[in-house]
């Protein structure tokens, strides 16, 4: 589903800047189809690497909240990071939102293997982390002075999707919104279907690596997403910079891309991570139910916008669906979709944004009042909350999504 | 050159300044001593983490200095270097000397740009000597997290002072530039020092960030990469290359100015 797939194609188009190939890059000849099984066949698992993103989705630029506001978030929720997975739309997880909207990012990456992960998102004067060394998931903000461990019930867990090839971009423990090209082209490309049409670009260098260009315009015009481009690393079907183009633009509304790359494993001493004396620690075990609290990161959010009900209804324990209002926001909203491709209209039902949170500064910060509720407008996708909580969202217009939740 | 150098550090305000600077870590040790710990994410960078080490005096000392007051010292000195001299009627004396506009230009250039070494020196000496007295020394947190001991920490503190001595080394070619322009000083440390302050302002501006890398105070704080684990270059050398640019520019803008120019006083 194209529309799920946006988030990936949002987070890359972040980094992409200066794609341009000044020379001409000689690879072998090959067809899309061969390209996207060479990105599909991408066994990388180690690297080091500094990605860039940013955006330009035609939103005012608003101060990043970034340091501090991943701590304070945990702080704020009961529970911390779990009970924060809970709900991604906390107001600190809000401001995040924000920051890696309108704000571009610095962010280094390491892996060795699925069990060692490395992310720190540079900051100005401070810096997230997020380290995972076997079992332990250790996230350390450096603004706040917060630490938090999280132990995991299984020291490897299997990943969703194909096992064994973890992609780069599988950073599931990644601090705030940070989509990475792998995780982005994934989406994109799990959502391809006929409604895409495939090409290949010139082929083009990222970060010293040549890379085939695949291109992925929706065929349709009901989309506001032009073309989605991810450069595939020719060696080894890496993912190393997607960008995606708001149709009738010509810049990138969105890229994510390596600006350095290694293809080899970081020191040892890189996932070994004690947190420094004076700061705040919190420990706790992750629940034996195999949540995903990577996947409720802001970053899926925005890079999935018409996924914003699921990850509230991710944690619901088998609760049965709840008409009242008050409690709908707890219980599953049943998400439907309507359009087809790339125009895919993802719709959760009344309640599922709270009340109280529609009112909050934070979201208002966000959203504008339209016809029909409050809506985010973006060059890329659209989010549409009605006075009873339902969320519409899509990489529509705005209009479409007025006119679906009119059908109601 | 000699003595040009020893007439800049033998002038009183040369001193004041350096004093002054080295006064702000000063402050912020005992203010910090006598209050105690201020508030975790609140304040200046760093600052609720001198309680427990008194290496980050000087962290926080950089982050108040570079944005204002290290601008502000470097401005006078590199807005007087030629301006001053005509100001007083010296200009023309040292010109009759055979030793070419060119070379005057560079001993002056030189005079400034050991003027902003000593500027960051004073802060880091004063910052380390305040930081070590009022508060305990040992294992230094980098902003990654990861313990570095003391020494490995002054370490990482001297790379960050030769960062931000760099980041200076634009601004005083811009001041010598203006300084040749003009004959009055106080007007062209007035431009200098107003101008370190409108590429920050311009820098803070989002819809202006295609220019932004080319501000020559764009990398400024970007001396945190050096506190990373491991060590983020890339700034450093961003703005090495900035800071380069900025000298040739207005080092040969300043030269095509004073080369042509008729000196009356």
């Amino acid at each position: 589903m194209p529309a799920a797939a946006m988030p990936a194609v949002i987070a890359a188009a972040v980094l992409a800047g200066p794609l341009q190939a000044s020379a001409r890059i000689d690879l072998p000849a090959r067809t899309p189809e061969q390209v996207l099984a060479l990105l599909a066949g991408n066994k990388v698992q180690q690297l080091s690497g500094t990605l860039e993103e940013t955006a330009s989705l035609g939103l005012p630029q608003l101060p990043d909240l970034g340091p501090g506001s991943t701590g304070s978030s945990g702080r704020a929720t009961p529970g911390g990071p779990a009970a924060a997975a809970a709900n991604p739309l906390t107001a600190g997880n809000i401001s995040q939102l924000l920051g890696f909207l309108t704000t571009p990012h610095t962010v280094r990456v390491y892996l060795d293997g699925p069990a060692n992960q490395r992310v720190q998102v540079l900051d100005t004067l401070a810096e997230r982390d997020v380290i995972r060394h076997g079992p332990t998931v250790w996230t350390y903000d450096s603004g706040a002075n917060t630490a938090t461990e999280l132990t995991l019930p299984n020291p490897r867990r299997p990943k969703t999707g194909a096992p064994g090839a973890l992609a780069p971009g599988s950073f599931e423990w990644a601090p705030g919104a940070v989509p990475t090209p792998a995780a982005l082209a994934a989406e994109v490309v799990k959502g391809m279907d006929p409604s895409t049409q495939l090409s290949l670009g010139s082929n083009t260098t990222v970060a010293g690596h040549s890379a085939y260009v695949l291109q992925l315009v929706p065929r349709t015009g009901a989309s506001l997403i032009g073309k989605v481009s991810i450069a595939v690393d020719s060696g080894t079907g890496l993912p190393l910079r997607v960008t995606v183009t708001a149709r009738g633009q010509d810049s990138a509304a969105l890229e994510v891309g390596f600006s350095k790359l290694e293809l080899t494993a970081p020191p040892a001493s890189t996932f070994l991570f004690t947190p420094p004396p004076g700061t705040s620690v919190t420990r706790k075990s992750q629940p034996a139910v195999p949540t995903k609290p990577g996947g409720f990161t802001p970053g899926t959010v925005i890079t999935r916008p018409g996924a914003i009900a699921t990850p509230l209804a991710a944690p619901a324990p088998g609760a049965p669906a709840n008409d009242h209002p008050a409690v709908t926001h707890h219980a599953t909203p049943k998400v439907a979709t309507s359009g087809t491709g790339w125009a895919t209209i993802v719709e959760a039902p009344a309640g599922t944004v709270p009340a109280t949170l529609s009112g909050s500064p934070a979201l208002a910060q966000l959203l504008q009042p339209v016809a029909g509720g409050h809506a985010l407008s973006t060059t890329l996708f659209s989010v549409l909350i009605t006075p009873d909580g339902a969320v519409f969202a899509g990489a529509v217009p705005l209009a479409a999504l007025q006119q679906a939740a009119a059908a109601k | 050159m000699a003595s040009e150098l020893s007439v800049m550090f033998r002038r009183r305000r040369t001193w004041a300044m350096l004093a002054a600077l080295a006064a702000i870590p000063v402050l912020i040790a005992v203010a910090v001593r006598v209050t105690g710990a201020g508030q975790s994410g609140h304040g200046p960078a760093f600052l609720d983490r001198i309680t427990q080490n008194g290496l980050f005096v000087v962290l926080t000392a950089l982050v108040l200095c570079t944005p204002l007051f290290l601008p502000l010292t470097v401005g006078v000195v590199a807005g007087d270097t030629v301006a001053g001299e005509a100001g007083l009627g010296t200009l023309r004396y040292l010109l009759v000397a055979p030793a070419g506009r060119a070379r005057l230009l560079l001993v002056k250039y030189v005079g400034a740009a050991v003027f902003c070494l000593a500027a960051t020196a004073s802060v880091l000496l004063a910052g380390t000597v305040a930081g070590l007295a009022l508060f305990p020394a040992g294992p230094v947190p980098l902003l990654s997290g990861e313990l570095v001991d003391g020494w490995t920490a002054e370490g990482r503190i001297l790379l960050v002072g030769a960062f931000v001595c760099v980041s200076l080394l634009g601004l005083a070619a811009v001041g010598l530039f203006i300084s040749t322009l003009t004959d009055v000083p106080v007007g062209a440390m007035a431009a200098t020092i107003a101008l370190a302050i409108a590429a920050q302002l311009l820098d803070a501006l989002p819809q202006l960030d295609w220019l932004h890398p080319w501000l020559f105070s764009h990398w400024w704080l970007g001396f945190a990469d050096l506190l990373r684990q491991p060590v983020e270059w890339t700034s450093f050398g961003n703005n090495a290359a900035l800071q380069l640019g900025y000298v040739l520019v207005f080092g040969a803008l300043a030269y095509g100015r004073f080369a042509t120019k008729d000196v009356l006083s």
